[in-house]
């Protein structure tokens, strides 16, 4: 479904130069599969989910959906995903019905499907009770769950979470497992980004490991394994980077100053 | 990545534009600015003008007002009765009201005056009283009869129309005082009222001078409109985008340019009902205060004069609304947004404080000087002094820059420099394009025009001002400006948006039936642009006055000095090809890149009509449609062909047969070819001119359209 191929993009930056944002990424994601992209703050992982999408371009390279050029066919490229951005927010003075039909209008669904839809969503998601209250009054999981259910009003083959749980308590990062569950089972294809390699573990089948702009390394947690020789992510992560673990080396003086305390 | 310029789907604008709105209008700032401001501001402004106008006229103690009257026993009669009120009032006014708060009466001045009504116009008077029938009449009220006392004042005299009510009042209460004690003694079953006073405004006839408070009001109608504006073009671009609600606009499956459009519409809607809100608070609070007739005459509040200030005001709102939304798509957030727009209000104010200054005269520059002409042109309005001329080239101007702005908006909303780029600044929108482009984009083609404009008229009125000059070096000025303005600007913009010259201004080479069906249209076509404006002289569609036509030919006569050749290279050569150069050329391969044919033909053709209206600083109304029916024809022509050149040879060929025309118009005459005084062509040379035209027009329809290339951006 998603296919992105050697994309490179640029950004320039003050005094002339440029930054490289995504430096030959390329990576594919199937129908019913979850692929985790991975990276810590600034890696690109939200600049290859723009391309993906067509609200960049790339400096070269391509991203398609379902057989659609991003760059050359944006349009078809958002008909064909939803989007769940954590730094996304709801229209405060609207209902919850007003924004998701407005959405579902967005995407060319006609009326009658678009408001079938929104009662099996919110039906799926347990927000039927707050259809009709104003978005500013929401609680942080309310708007979790019309965030999710915006993205799908339109019935989209490919679902694209970008940092979904950032900023979440444990039960509402449970709601966010639960419905990437869900929309794998639908058959949906869903690209992941997270900065939280744990919770990735749990949720997706692959990953993609982003450093700098750059894909690392990619497969399942057994190839990977495999190939690091890490057991957990978080040391394939730091490996691949070429990090070293500053707790291995250097014990700060704090925890130094304890140990003489229990000596 | 192609976006259309105009929105492909009217129902999903409308349904963006009702969305901007709802939450706009849900807000309680957008309420607080468009409801309550007024309702709170205009009744203190209403205060402080009174006590403004007052200030002058009124010094500590009692008021005075100067009652004017005929000498002698009508005088005499009047004051007797008025007295008679005063006492009555001050009476009643000792019985209702405590020592402590009480007011003191003014003090009436009586003056002499054999002509009350010059008395009260020369302002040596504030009211006249004039009784009907004349003459004293004590004697007739005495026997019950009836008398009408004219209390005469001006219209613009602020004590003049206070003397009089307060008049009015006294001698209401000397008529009840005189009543009551005929009741008392029963000695007359009269109950007519004694006196009826009438107060009657006179208008000033001399001409109104503008004053600083008549320039403050259009000042504060343009401020308000612009606060209205501002808070809602803020929240529906920076304010999304740090909300993050634009991210779901921009990952939706809707041209960028549809919802900048419908947030323009939003924006604009909200900047029209301040407007509207504001001009209506205004108006009753002038109204109800009397400080509209004084300030500008009875006429000044009219309905009309109502329609066209708010007309007048939506025009600058649609103008303002696309420059703030051009402002603030630049911001990434609220706060920034509200640091760029600081600088744009001390800009704005800067003009508008100069429009305070009394006495100051809507022409020339001022004409297309965003904001200052808008509040200018609303003052003439509303004092009854606004010129045609100058009411058109304002509209235009203004017109013509919200066109631009929403060009820049165009460009900056949503793109990935602003949307993404955390360094990114202003100068990356402005950089030159990497890569060639075939054709300029809208938003620089709207750019150019709107620059274009203001520096014709102001080119152009330097040339007329100039003065001391022969024809011939006139012509040549002319011939000079028109390089530097529709040759210059299409060349740098083309040269900066690196456009191939050979698409970007349509410089392909036609085909040789293309020229040919060209040559008969511009030999034919002239004629009809000649009677339509004929017949639009005849049914009253003209601005042209005797003493213009007079000039024009006074000019006719002039040219049989010059060489004819020159005056074909120079009025009707060089025109046709940098005129073409820049409507058919860099304009219409523009604006074609984003929209279908006709409606580009018809805009290229309304914009070069609207170039052609103002003749040698006059406005020249009958020019306007001929002029935009031969640019229909100008641009069916280059989009058949895909070459500009057959436009221009038509073009020429038009100016040129109209040029030679008016230089051997007398010899032509002699020779029998044309009928003397007759402005109508001859029969033969329209019948002539209509088959040539049907001809040419089958000839060139049967052509393909042309080959024109898209934009690569």
């Amino acid at each position: 479904m998603i296919r992105v191929e050697n994309v490179t993009r640029c950004f320039p930056i003050a005094g002339g130069t440029e930054v490289r944002a995504v430096d030959g990424v390329s990576f594919q994601v199937g129908a019913g599969e979850v692929f985790g992209l991975l990276g810590p703050n600034g890696a690109g992982k939200t600049t290859t989910l723009r391309i993906i999408l067509g609200m960049l371009r790339p400096n070269s390279g391509q991203a398609s959906i379902g057989g659609w050029c991003a760059a050359t066919s944006p349009d078809e490229v958002k008909r064909q995903v939803g989007l769940v951005s954590s730094s996304a927010a709801l229209y405060q003075h609207l209902s919850v019905r007003e924004m998701l039909l407005f959405c579902a209008d967005l995407y060319q669904v006609p009326p009658d499907a678009a408001r079938a839809e929104l009662q099996r969503l919110a039906g799926l998601l347990g927000f039927a009770e707050i259809l009709d209250r104003r978005c500013a009054t929401l609680s942080t999981g309310q708007r979790q769950r019309v965030h999710f259910a915006r993205a799908l009003i339109h019935r989209p083959p490919v679902l694209l979470l970008d940092e979904p749980t950032a900023g979440l308590d444990v039960l509402g990062s449970q709601v966010v497992a639960e419905f990437i569950a869900h929309v794998r089972s639908e058959g949906k294809a869903v690209l992941l980004t997270t900065h939280q390699l744990d919770e990735a573990e749990r949720l997706c089948d692959r990953f993609g490991l982003l450093h700098r702009g750059r894909l690392v390394s990619s497969g399942t947690l057994t190839e990977l394994r495999a190939a690091t020789g890490c057991q957990t992510l978080v040391e394939m992560f730091l490996k691949l980077a070429g990090t070293v673990p500053a707790l291995k080396t250097t014990t700060p003086k704090s925890l130094r100053m304890s140990e003489d305390i229990q000596s | 990545m192609r976006t259309p310029f105009l929105p492909p789907h009217v129902g999903l604008l409308r349904r963006l534009a009702r969305k901007e709105l709802s939450e706009i209008l849900r807000d309680r700032r957008t309420i607080l600015t468009l409801v309550l401001m007024p309702l709170l501001l205009y009744p203190l402004l209403a205060v402080a003008f009174r006590t403004f106008l007052l200030s002058g006229t009124t010094s500590p103690g009692p008021t005075i007002y100067r009652i004017g009257v005929h000498s002698g026993e009508e005088g005499e009669s009047i004051q007797r009765y008025l007295l008679m009120g005063q006492d009555a009032t001050e009476q009643r006014q000792a019985r209702t009201t405590n020592d402590s708060t009480q007011q003191p009466a003014p003090e009436l001045r009586w003056l002499d005056a054999e002509d009350l009504e010059n008395a009260v116009l020369g302002n040596l008077v504030d009211v006249g009283i004039q009784p009907r029938p004349p003459g004293p009449f004590d004697e007739r009220v005495r026997h019950g009869e009836v008398v009408d006392w004219e209390l005469l004042y001006r219209d613009d005299s602020f004590s003049g129309r206070d003397a009089a009510r307060y008049l009015e009042s006294v001698c209401l209460a000397a008529n009840t005082r005189l009543l009551t004690a005929r009741l008392y003694r029963r000695v007359s079953p009269e109950r007519e009222t004694p006196v009826r006073p009438r107060p009657i405004a006179l208008p000033n006839p001399q001409p109104r001078k503008s004053t600083l408070l008549s320039g403050l009001v259009p000042l504060i109608l343009i401020l308000m409109t612009i606060t209205g504006a501002v808070y809602p073009a803020i929240d529906v671009t920076a304010g999304e985008r740090e909300r993050g609600t634009l991210e779901i606009l921009v990952a939706a499956p809707v041209p960028r340019l549809s919802v900048l459009f419908a947030k323009y519409v939003a924006v604009f809607t909200v900047a029209m009902l301040t407007a509207l809100v504001n001009l209506g608070t205004m108006t009753a609070t002038l109204y109800l205060s009397g400080v509209g007739e004084v300030l500008f005459g009875a006429e000044g509040l009219s309905p009309l004069v109502f329609v066209q200030v708010l007309a007048l005001l939506l025009l600058f709102a649609a103008f303002f609304s696309a420059v703030l939304l051009a402002l603030t798509s630049f911001a990434r957030s609220f706060k920034e947004a509200q640091a760029y727009l600081v600088p744009l209000m001390l800009l704005a104010l800067m003009p508008g404080v100069l429009s305070l200054l009394p006495g100051l005269q809507l022409q020339g520059p001022l004409a297309i000087t965003p904001l200052l002409n808008i509040a200018l042109l609303t003052r003439d309005l509303l004092e009854g002094s606004a010129r045609p001329v100058i009411a058109i080239v304002v509209v235009a101007a203004t017109l013509l820059y919200a066109l631009a702005a929403l060009g820049v908006a165009a460009r900056v909303f949503g793109a990935e420099a602003v949307l993404y780029s955390q360094s990114g600044g202003w100068t990356d929108l402005f950089r030159r394009p990497p890569g060639e482009r075939t054709a300029a984009t809208p938003s620089s083609a709207l750019l150019c025009v709107a620059l274009l404009f203001p520096s014709s008229f102001v080119i152009h009125g330097l040339l007329v001002r100039l003065g001391d000059q022969s024809i011939g070096e006139a012509l040549v000025g002319m011939a000079l400006a028109n390089v530097l303005l529709f040759g210059g600007y299409p060349l740098v913009a083309v040269w900066w948006g690196r456009v191939r010259l050979s698409s970007g201004l349509r410089l392909t080479r036609p085909s040789v039936p293309a020229c040919l069906a060209a040559v008969l249209l511009g030999l034919c076509l002239w004629p009809w642009a000649h009677e339509i404006a004929l017949a639009l002289r005849n049914v009253g569609i003209a601005s042209l006055r005797g003493e213009h036509l007079d000039r024009v030919q006074g000019m006719l006569k002039q040219w049989e000095l010059l060489s004819p050749l020159f005056l074909l290279l120079v009025i009707a050569v060089l025109p046709a090809v940098l005129e073409e150069l820049f409507f058919r050329g860099y304009l219409f391969s523009a604006l074609l890149g984003v929209l279908r044919p006709w409606p580009t033909i018809l805009i290229a053709a309304a914009l070069f009509a609207l170039f052609h209206l103002i003749l040698a600083g006059v406005l020249a109304v009958e020019r306007f449609l001929p002029s935009l029916l031969l640019g229909i024809v100008l641009g069916w022509v280059c989009w058949k062909t895909g070459s500009l050149w057959p436009g221009m040879l038509l073009h020429a060929l038009n100016n040129g047969c109209v040029v030679l025309l008016g230089y051997y118009q007398s010899r032509l005459v002699e020779s029998g070819w044309l009928a003397s005084g007759q402005e109508h062509l001859p029969i033969t040379w329209l019948t002539i001119a209509a088959l040539g035209s049907v001809v040419g027009i089958l000839w060139m329809g049967r052509m393909g359209p042309g080959r024109y290339d898209k934009p690569t951006a």
